[in-house]
């Protein structure tokens, strides 16, 4: 009943996304625009050039994010892990923006996030205390937030200097600072729908073994759980997940916190139910937030993360409020 | 002390004397009308302000950490920046002049303050549901703060987006006046304060049986360091890394915490302002941005070894 | 007697630890506190030290409500020692004692001749002279914790109050303690009131021993009279013989 809810919200989200904004189109010109394309009608225009790659990039990057949050939040089980707190967008970015200015790179750049999001996600995991599971708890909720936030201040900071270098125009630095879904249709859509999907198929892969890994690691190893295949799995997985994402869509924040708790509300707490159900949750949310910033003070349009971060950082709080003082640290 | 005092001195000078435009030392011998422009009124009163800030800052994070007994709890991690931040950017976006953008942005951080220190309460304080919470308040801040941006025009956007994060560019006298004014009225009050600090710095319950009013001392301590942090952000954004990493680093030189801080905090600024004009030719990169490279490989290595000391 | 309390309920994280209880700390004796786990008597000491305020009923200090004197007069009559409280990184040993001359120092007062009598003193009692000006995080654990109560010595205060001041010591340094504090009962009249954990040591040790159990004072008197059998067994549900002690013919408890 309540997944239905949720795939009822997001088709709900698919037809607003695509009917209002600026240039409100009628439901009837959606349908015609997608079954007999006429190029000489706006309308049509809109939504073929515009408003369905931007669509795409919003179901991307919401599975995405989602999915690599709900994965982020049982491996290191820490409530206030995701993939935009921690870093791995920025890592991302920063890789790609490294690409673009430092190396001179233009449709190869986009490929350079997936090694970002790996080298940030590990460092972020190592830094937040990770490798230290035998002396003083491993990587605990504050720890691994304090490490994410210096770690996504020192990268903010050098993708800032290298894109205000060259003086470009304020939406490439807004779009790697903050994300937004806007111009969708320059973005390799394709690509990274083809990676964010293998990412989804590795999330359901590595489930089980996580559901394992929430007893603690002496219990999954007793379960016959392979604790190093799992966390292996589990990288790559979130790698594919949030590069692709940020490719699309710039690095949006909180997406990946908020999800995976609602989800576990609606879904019993098993990974397997979390991931399914943040799976339509994820773009969902995503296409509600941008439909949001469309709409309310037109003609200008307020981007998708800065909506995402202002609600974000209110559940970031609720989290951090509901965790015990032993949990905190 | 004489050390750090030694290198603020070095840095001003430095300040002075580098910069896009290189100045030939008979120029400035000689005071020439080139060395008169750019000096005096182009980076002079830069330097001025970076100084002036860069204590300010210094001042409030040695004055957070303290009273929270957390190195980590500087303003910047609490989001006590953002919030001051926010206020100024709304007197910005409704076209306020330099005074009303130093109320608001005191405004913004002594709400900002008040919110976050409201929403960790759970029967006290526990510092670091506080720094989690200040972590959570400055995204939506900054978001805020963004949302607002979308309200100026481009050309104001671009200088906004600049000042967001923190810079030092174009600053004349009159900030310098600003911020000096501001700290000739908070410094006595901050002497006032560290009897204060040194009994907290004891224990709650030390520094009460010791005939401390700890709630009232607290507060009061906060709302100096947040009206520090405001001066601070009205002449130079929201800068980071400054207010948290001069405490401790004027600790590692054994200077006192306090005017140790302030004078760490004004060379790191200064420093950092020279390296985001200078280094790289041609480009002028905003003050935050330095301070960001600096100041957070600077938190990893403090989280790092706060975990050596079991202590996070 | 200066210290009271009168029908007091102190709640603790919302929960309700002490319920109507009166209680008179002798001046000039050396009282213990003792209880088992959870009973109260750390919430006690703090409710006496005001560091908590009691729902119900009231802690009268030299027959006024604590807290409506004012903190810093409350501080030159009653001094403090927490729990295994933390000093601040790079403290010495001298500079730690001189902070427990603040109730008797003005906004802007400077450190005067009675700040540096004081603190000498404070530094002869607990024999730490020679390591005053030794930073904190050096000290053995028994130093560090005299330390501490020198510094609540330099506060000059007719009462002391000493919450667990043994805990993580080991047995000699216990009794070293336990002995100091005796000392400046003995030597300077000085009324001195500890939560302790051992039981043995609270008899060798203490005139007056007041014994908690679920929230209330189960029995108050001398260690002969109080430290009983039944006693033991209403407020900690352990068997024992209790025998006198060979050498002080102080209460030896014996667990059967």
């Amino acid at each position: 009943m309540k997944v239905a809810l949720v795939i009822a919200a997001l088709v709900a989200g698919v037809v607003m996304s695509l009917s209002l904004g600026a240039r409100p189109v009628p439901l009837a010109d959606i349908r015609a625009a997608v079954t007999a394309f006429d190029p000489s009608d706006p309308n049509h225009l809109v939504i073929r050039d515009l408003r369905l790659p931007r669509l795409c990039a919003a179901l991307i990057a919401g599975v995405g994010l989602a999915l690599a949050g709900v994965l982020m939040q049982a491996v290191t089980r820490n409530p206030l892990a995701e993939p935009g707190i921690l870093g791995v967008n920025a890592g991302a970015g920063f890789a790609v923006v490294l690409g673009v200015y430092a190396l001179g790179l233009s449709g190869a750049a986009s490929w350079l996030a997936f090694p970002g999001a790996a080298l940030a996600a590990a460092a972020v995991f190592l830094l937040g205390g990770g490798a230290r599971a035998g002396s003083g708890g491993g990587a605990t909720p504050a720890r691994l937030a304090l490490a994410g936030i210096a770690l996504n201040a020192l990268l903010i900071s050098l993708i800032s200097a290298l894109v205000l270098m060259r003086a470009e125009a304020l939406d490439v630095y807004r779009f790697w600072i903050v994300g937004s879904l806007a111009e969708a249709q320059m973005r390799p859509l394709l690509p990274m729908a083809i990676t964010v999907l293998v990412g989804v198929v590795l999330a359901f892969a590595s489930a089980p073994g996580l559901d394992a890994l929430a007893l603690g690691d002496e219990a999954a190893r007793g379960l016959g759980t392979r604790t190093g295949l799992v966390r292996a799995t589990v990288l790559l997985a979130v790698t594919l997940l949030c590069g692709g994402a940020v490719v699309v869509a710039g690095p949006i924040a909180f997406l990946g916190l908020a999800v995976p708790h609602l989800a576990r509300m609606i879904a019993s707490r098993s990974v397997v139910s979390t991931l399914a159900v943040a799976l339509p949750l994820g773009p969902a949310i995503l296409l509600a937030a941008d439909v949001f910033g469309r709409v309310v003070m037109p003609p200008a349009e307020l981007r998708v993360g800065t909506t995402a971060a202002a609600l974000g950082g209110i559940i970031f709080i609720l989290i951090a409020r509901r965790m015990r003082p032993g949990e905190v640290t | 002390m004489i050390r750090l005092l030694a290198l603020l001195l070095a840095a001003i000078l430095a300040g002075l004397v580098y910069g896009e435009v290189h100045l030939p030392l008979s120029a400035i011998r000689q005071w020439d009308g080139a060395a008169e422009l750019l000096i005096g009124v182009i980076r002079a009163p830069r330097v001025a302000v970076a100084v002036l800030a860069g204590a300010a800052f210094g001042l409030a994070g040695a004055l957070l950490q303290s009273l929270l007994r957390n190195p980590l709890a500087s303003p910047d991690v609490l989001g006590f920046t953002s919030g001051a931040g926010l206020g100024a950017m709304l007197v910005v976006a409704l076209g306020g002049g330099a005074f009303s953008v130093t109320l608001g942005a005191a405004s913004g951080g002594v709400l900002a303050a008040l919110a976050i220190t409201a929403l960790s309460w759970k029967g006290g304080i526990v510092p670091l549901r506080m720094i989690l919470v200040g972590i959570g308040a400055a995204f939506t801040l900054q978001a805020i703060t963004q949302f607002m941006m979308t309200r100026l025009t481009e050309a104001e956007a671009v200088e906004a987006a600049r000042w967001l994060s923190g810079s030092l560019a174009a600053r004349h006298w009159g900030h310098a006046f600003q911020i000096g004014l501001c700290l000739a009225l908070l410094l006595p009050l901050a002497a006032l304060s560290l009897r204060a600090l040194r009994l907290l710095e004891l224990g709650d319950e030390v520094a009460t049986g010791l005939g401390l009013h700890i709630t009232r001392a607290r507060a009061g301590i906060a709302a100096l360091a947040v009206a520090l942090v405001a001066s601070a952000v009205a002449v130079a954004g929201p800068v980071p890394f400054v207010a948290l990493l001069a405490g401790p680093l004027a600790a590692r030189f054994g200077a006192p915490m306090l005017t140790g801080a302030a004078v760490v905090g004004a060379v790191v600024t200064v420093l950092a302002d020279l390296a985001a004009r200078g280094l790289i030719d041609g480009v002028q990169l905003p003050l935050g941005v330095m301070t960001g490279i600096l100041g957070a490989p600077y938190l990893l290595w403090m989280l790092s070894r706060e975990m050596e000391r079991g202590r996070l | 007697m200066r210290l009271q309390a009168k029908g007091i309920d102190v709640a603790y994280d919302g929960r309700r630890v002490i319920e109507g209880l009166d209680l008179t700390i002798p001046d000039g004796k050396v009282t213990a506190i003792i209880g088992p786990n959870g009973c109260g008597k750390s919430t006690l000491l703090k409710t006496l030290a005001r560091l908590i305020r009691p729902t119900k009923g009231q802690v009268l200090l030299d027959g006024q409500d604590i807290h409506a004197a004012h903190t810093r007069d409350v501080a030159r009559k009653l001094g403090l020692l927490p729990q295994s409280p933390l000093a601040p990184e790079g403290i010495t040993v001298a500079d730690l004692i001189a902070r427990g001359r603040a109730p008797w120092r003005s906004l802007l007062g400077r450190w005067s001749p009675a700040d540096t009598a004081a603190r000498d003193a404070a530094l002869a009692a607990t024999a730490l002279e020679d390591l005053a000006d030794r930073p904190i995080a050096a000290l053995s654990g028994g130093q560090r914790q005299r330390a501490w109560i020198a510094m609540a010595l330099a506060q000059d205060t007719p009462i002391l109050l000493l919450d667990e001041p043994t805990t993580y010591l080991d047995l000699p340094h216990q009794v070293d303690l336990l002995r100091l504090l005796g000392r400046l009962n003995r030597e300077q009249g000085r009324t001195v009131v500890s939560v302790l954990h051992d039981l043995g040591l609270a008899a060798r040790f203490s005139d007056h021993v007041i014994v908690m159990s679920g929230g209330k004072v189960l029995a108050e008197g001398p260690p002969s009279e109080v430290i009983t059998a039944s006693t033991l067994a209403t407020a900690f549900g352990l068997e024992a013989v209790v025998i006198p002690d060979p050498i002080a013919n102080t209460p030896l408890v014996v667990p059967v």
